[in-house]
């Protein structure tokens, strides 16, 4: 490392102007003493691909440092908006969608057979509307990042309309599965049998990840799971059995509108994260026949989402819980349903409300429970998530407030609007900053000491 | 940097550790604090094998590599991280939350050539926790900016021949739309 402070070099603040002066002395290049790695974590600590992609042509050092091949449809939202509103037709969003499809697919494609043979890949992930058309290019793909070796691999087609992709064992017969730690697939066509082709053969996945497939009823192996920590299960309306033995398993999320599942996953010791809907998490609390229900007390982090307004009567001791997320989609039972998780979470610390539905008119009923004297003493942190502002959010809200003796802050996520319910600016404007005023009004009613945050 | 500023708490009782950097300057430092760089660590746990007897007060760790300026900073990031630490050791999101709020402050006070002697100081004593923070920061740092700006940024020369990078400007012509002036 140079002694002379001269030789730093001179970097400019970046709010200041750089001057590109031709033949002015370029300082040496002091970050070429760092390692690859170093690179590519600042590489990876960029947010968006362009920004990704461009450092490429910095230097032929920095041309394949960049290893993490993702390539997303986010030239598409600009599109998928106008859509949504009206503002162009279906036939010309998919002509659109079409013709930025034929660039995406060649896009890809180029990257990896721009890849020397020795490059190995950390991650191939893949967002794109893409359909069962285009089986051979997905075939490829899959095949060629499997042969560099990838660690993650993410397909995430978002088929609306059409026949969906289907990955077969087949295909993946061909190559080592030895390297892949996370598998992540979306609107794919997966069977239980795939799965358990894959699982079978990837001695060190961490991470599985399985999203709107119809084909998946089911996920048995024989085998053992040791690395096996994170299982994802969402919006696959057909899932309906579960047999594995993960003995490292921490979370698990099924968001599944379905109130059974047959689950067997062994003894699950340091399984803390759960996530499920409403009337699977009732299913869980009324029985005690399966992993997840007996191991209901280790949890730290639970998320119950679509909660329809029935009653949680029999909620376990949940003695663990630092952090507990309801979604309240009706809000009928809400201030039942709170107190009794409350009660039952004694250590919890931080507690979200996310708000499914903003309905006007729905009052949280109950109001005799507002009269009573529980009072939680460890709730630091609440958070109101897709925060309006109505009668029953602002009840709700107060309620659990006043309920927590300790409590810190209050975090409201106030309500993006989507841009289809808005039909003109000054409704917008209107509906904007209601939310807003709402959230505003809601902090005058807190004691001094909480802090409020609103987003 | 003066050695008065990282002089000991006289009410501590904790081990110190002297750590001597490549511009001569000699930094005292809490064990704890010198036990996050783990080149120290290393180091020290080297010593006290080969020389079970010797006392810890006297080891003096030479720094070859790392200048005091850097160094200094380095210190005052680890104790406060250690001081975020401790104050919300029961709970990890809070500790998160005033860690992320010290790191924008922080930032406020350091110029981007800084961050590059703190990539590099920081990634030689092998401190995990700063080398994440700085590498975050050199990236908001070059966030949204021309080619042009990071190569002056980073120091770089292109050194593709002629031709090559107007090349591949044009195959990730993608990428360069909605880049900031300079």
């Amino acid at each position: 490392m140079g002694k002379d402070r001269t030789k730093l070099i001179k970097l400019v603040h970046p709010n200041s102007k750089i001057k590109l002066q031709k033949g002015t002395n370029l300082p040496q290049d002091r970050l070429s003493e760092l390692p690859n790695e170093i690179l590519v974590c600042i590489l990876s600590s960029l947010s968006n691909l362009e920004e990704r992609q461009r450092t490429s042509v910095l230097s032929k050092r920095w041309r394949y440092l960049f290893r993490n091949l993702v390539f997303d449809d986010s030239i598409l939202v600009p599109l998928w908006k106008k859509y949504n509103c009206g503002e162009i037709s279906k036939d010309r969003y998919t002509m659109t969608v079409s013709s930025e499809r034929s660039k995406f697919i060649s896009r890809v494609n180029r990257a990896l057979l721009k890849l020397n043979p020795h490059d190995i890949i950390d991650q191939f992930k893949v967002v794109f509307n893409l359909d069962a058309t285009y089986t051979s290019v997905i075939d490829n793909w899959i095949s060629l990042s499997l042969r560099k070796k990838v660690k993650k691999l993410s397909l995430h087609l978002k088929t609306l309309w059409g026949t969906r992709y289907a990955l077969t064992s087949q295909l993946l017969q061909s190559y080592s599965l030895e390297s892949l730690t996370d598998l992540s697939l979306a609107s794919v066509d997966v069977t239980g049998e795939v799965l358990e082709y894959v699982l079978s053969n990837c001695p060190f996945i961490e991470s599985l990840h399985v999203q709107s497939t119809w084909s998946l009823k089911n996920l048995k192996t024989s085998a053992p799971l040791p690395k096996l920590k994170h299982l994802e299960i969402l919006y696959c309306d057909y899932f309906r059995q579960i047999e594995i033995h993960a003995i490292n398993l921490v979370s698990f999320k099924y968001v599944v509108n379905m109130t059974t599942l047959k689950a067997v996953l062994g003894d699950v010791p340091n399984f803390v994260s759960l996530s499920v809907m409403g009337g699977y998490a009732r299913y869980l609390f009324d029985n005690n026949d399966c992993s997840i229900s007996r191991s209901l007390s280790q949890l730290e982090t639970l998320d119950i989402s679509y909660i329809l307004g029935n009653r949680f009567k029999r909620i376990p001791e949940l003695r663990n819980l630092r952090q507990l997320k309801l979604g309240i989609y009706h809000f009928t039972n809400g201030l039942f349903n709170c107190t009794s998780f409350l009660k039952a979470s004694p250590m919890l610390h931080t507690f979200g409300l996310k708000f499914e539905l903003a309905d006007e008119n729905m009052k949280a009923q109950g109001n005799t429970y507002t009269q009573d004297t529980y009072t939680h003493q460890c709730l630091k942190v609440v958070e109101l998530i897709n925060f309006v502002g109505c009668f029953a959010q602002m009840q709700l809200a107060l309620y659990v407030i006043n309920k927590a003796t300790s409590l810190e802050k209050i975090i409201i996520h106030t309500k993006k609007l989507s841009l289809t319910k808005v039909y003109s600016e000054s409704t917008q404007k209107y509906l904007t900053a209601r939310p807003i005023n709402n959230a505003k009004e809601l902090g005058t009613r807190l004691a001094t000491r909480v802090e409020l945050v609103i987003l | 940097m003066s050695n008065q500023s990282e002089s000991p708490n006289p009410t501590s009782s904790s081990n110190k550790i002297t750590l001597k950097t490549s511009d001569n300057e000699v930094f005292e430092v809490e064990e704890a604090v010198a036990m996050k760089f783990c080149t120290v660590k290393q180091y020290f746990d080297d010593e006290n094998n080969n020389n079970v007897t010797s006392g810890t007060s006297t080891t003096l760790i030479p720094l070859p590599n790392v200048e005091s300026h850097p160094l200094a900073i380095l210190i005052t990031y680890c104790k406060k991280h250690l001081e975020i630490k401790a104050n919300n050791a029961d709970n990890k999101k809070e500790m998160e939350i005033d860690m992320e709020h010290y790191e924008r402050e922080f930032l406020k006070n350091v110029m981007p050539q800084e961050l590059t002697e703190l990539i590099l100081a920081a990634n030689y004593l092998n401190f995990k926790e700063a080398l994440d923070f700085f590498c975050r920061a050199v990236a908001s740092a070059i966030q949204n900016k021309s080619v042009e700006y990071v190569r002056k940024f980073f120091g770089l020369e292109s050194d593709f021949k002629p031709g090559e990078e107007e090349k591949l400007r044009e195959e990730f012509a993608w990428s360069f739309e909605g880049v900031d002036e300079d």
